[in-house]
């Protein structure tokens, strides 16, 4: 493997993993707060890709200023994340806080195969692919490899913002706070007066919109096909397990890990890509069975 | 509102029961499939559903009904066994698996348990996939049908037979036959087999089995002998006997080269004159020639001054086998 084939795969990686962290971030940032985990987080991904590639035709349709496209991906994201967030809470995750968890996974994964149907009904089973974005910011060169600027500043950049904004919010602002009252104890975080059903609909939106921002700023350079929604949520489910669920620093880790091993598989060892995410996951959980960065919780009898 | 009798399960059962009978009695192959699959597809959920009773989620326990797929397939390929026995052999290479793979998992709960079962899954695939040669990659692997309970059937029978496996203790009220008696006796009522004068080998009641008599005891045929090419098979046909019968299909087949005529014959196997002088002429020639009766039941006995051989109780079709395999030299004829 020569160096500039070790650049692109570095590059590869950090944007692969950039993505990947932003839709386990929201997926870790939800099980947090309401000890479910949400397996229709993936259907989240795959609709904000879809929205936002529909957003980026009807700018080229109705000849609209072609710099909107990049504010078009986040206003989709914005927008699927926080709606579809909103309703799965009222509708769904709000009624089986104190069920069984199997259940949780169960109903879960039913609005999972109604939103991927939905999905279907809406955009077919064609594949969506808009990429003017990307075209638009133009390339750059590092040590003589030439890469895409939107791949190499604009994901890593939002992914970073999003990791530090996160991390500000909870622990500077004083909603933040009481999202972080509510992710130590429930109860307790409501008998001290935190208003817990705004912050869970409040966390629950925030996670939403991360997982379909990830949807979104992939469609630039992913083409969007059915299906796509479950393969991103195992793979974050695997960022998830790697970290320790609701490690926000970690699940950064694990996203670059992964994100990394995947590029550089598919350079050297293009049949194991695929198997990457999990070979790392087996590999973590066998010496940490509760992931890298979990800390040992006293078991409620 | 509870309008029907029994509970609900029995309720679902019965529909279900039902459902097979009449797909599989009347042939609609519209309901056969969903029988079969939910049959199946119902025993790999019981594993699902036995690990949520143990408070555990599998992402990937497609893997071990994927295992005891291709270990069948391996196995059947390997050898000519019984589709019973490949089944029991498969399930047990999964169990194996599940045993192997359980010693590392116990340790996990939850989500941690239910995604390193995806993993390993996703391994399995992964390796499925890269020794494509091995393991027929995306085609998948095939082999000749087996014979199930040492019977061989079409694939429609094969399938009956898949279902009634399952079925079979409570729909066929539990007989079990002597492959060389058993007879079909009904075209398509579910339960269409008997044995005749012998009666059934035994009766399976309440899970139990009541052995009638001993069980039948033979050496192997050596059904690995036959070769896989059809053409290759010695020509065995079947002639039947019967008024007007006459000389002239027997000297047709002699001259496509026939090894071997099964002579399906009226009553205690009375062949029509005509037709025995030409199979006398064949038999002298060195065609092999055996006389079976067209009666559903009893055996052709063997009196003195019959010149052609009788096949005993084997019906002509199983006659015919008998000789294909005799004539390849692994039968003891």
């Amino acid at each position: 493997m020569d160096a500039s084939l070790i650049i692109l795969a570095l590059m590869d990686g950090v944007s692969y993993a950039a993505l990947l962290f932003l839709v386990a971030l929201g997926l870790t940032l939800i099980f947090g707060v309401m000890r479910i985990l949400n397996i229709a987080h993936g259907s989240l991904y795959a609709w904000g890709g879809y929205f936002a590639a529909t957003l980026g035709l009807a700018i080229t349709k109705f000849a609209l200023p072609a710099w909107m496209g990049l504010p078009a991906l986040f206003v989709a994201a914005l927008v699927i994340g926080g709606l579809l967030g909103s309703i799965l809470e009222f509708a769904l995750l709000r009624r089986i806080l104190d069920k069984d968890p199997v259940l949780q996974l169960l109903v879960t994964f039913a609005a999972f195969m109604v939103l991927e149907d939905l999905q279907r009904m809406i955009w077919g089973s064609q594949p969506i692919f808009v990429s003017d974005v990307v075209n638009q910011l133009g390339t750059l060169s590092v040590a003589g490899v030439t890469y895409t600027r939107y791949q190499l500043l604009v994901l890593p950049t939002v992914a970073i913002l999003a990791f530090v904004g996160l991390r500000w919010f909870l622990r500077s602002t004083a909603l933040g706070r009481q999202v972080t009252a509510v992710t130590h104890h429930r109860e307790i975080a409501t008998a001290m007066g935190v208003n817990t059903n705004r912050v869970t609909w409040l966390t629950i939106a925030m996670g939403g919109a991360l997982g379909a921002l990830g949807g979104a700023l992939a469609s630039p350079t992913t083409s969007f096909t059915p299906g796509i929604g479950a393969d991103m949520m195992v793979l974050s489910f695997a960022v998830v397990a790697t970290a320790g669920l609701g490690q926000i620093g970690g699940a950064a880790l694990a996203a670059l890990m992964i994100g990394m091993a995947r590029s550089f598989a598919i350079y050297l060892m293009p049949e194991v890509e695929v198997l990457m995410p999990y070979l790392i996951m087996v590999a973590v959980l066998l010496l940490r069975p509760e992931g890298l960065f979990s800390t040992p919780a006293a078991r409620r009898i | 509102m509870n309008f029907l009798p029994g509970s609900p399960r029995l309720q679902l059962l019965v529909a279900f029961l039902v459902a097979a009978v009449l797909a599989f009695s009347l042939g609609l192959p519209w309901l056969k499939t969903p029988v079969l699959l939910a049959l199946s597809n119902g025993l790999a959920v019981t594993g699902v559903i036995v690990l949520i009773r143990a408070g555990q989620v599998s992402f990937g326990h497609a893997m071990f009904a994927c295992l005891s797929g291709y270990g069948v397939a391996f196995i059947g390929r390997a050898w000519h066994l019984d589709a019973l026995l490949l089944i029991a052999l498969g399930t047990a290479a999964a169990a194996l698996a599940g045993a192997l793979i359980g010693v590392f998992m116990v340790r996990y709960r939850g989500i941690f348990f239910g995604m390193l079962n995806l993993a390993f899954s996703m391994v399995l695939f992964s390796v499925l996939g890269k020794f494509g040669a091995f393991t027929g990659g995306t085609d998948g692997l095939r082999f000749d049908r087996p014979s199930f309970g040492f019977v061989h059937l079409e694939r429609e029978g094969f399938e009956t037979a898949l279902l009634l496996l399952a079925l079979v203790l409570a729909v066929l009220a539990g007989e079990v036959h002597s492959g060389v008696e058993v007879r079909k006796r009904h075209t398509y009522r579910l339960a269409a087999f008997g044995s005749g004068d012998a009666g059934p080998i035994a009766h399976v009641e309440e899970g139990r089995l009541r052995l009638h008599r001993p069980w039948p005891n033979s050496e192997a045929v050596g059904v690995d002998r036959l070769p896989e090419d059809v053409a290759r098979w010695p020509r065995v046909e079947i002639v039947t006997s019967h008024a007007g019968a006459g000389a002239a299909i027997v000297a047709a087949l002699r001259q496509t080269g026939v090894h071997g005529i099964v002579v399906a014959c009226t009553g205690n196997g009375s062949v029509h004159h005509d037709l025995e002088v030409a199979l006398l002429e064949a038999q002298a020639a060195g065609v092999r020639v055996i006389r079976s009766s067209r009666c559903l039941e009893g055996a052709v006995i063997a009196s003195a001054g019959q010149v052609l051989p009788s096949a005993g109780a084997l019906t002509p079709v199983q006659a015919r086998v008998e000789m294909v395999l005799a004539l390849l030299g692994a039968g003891p004829r």
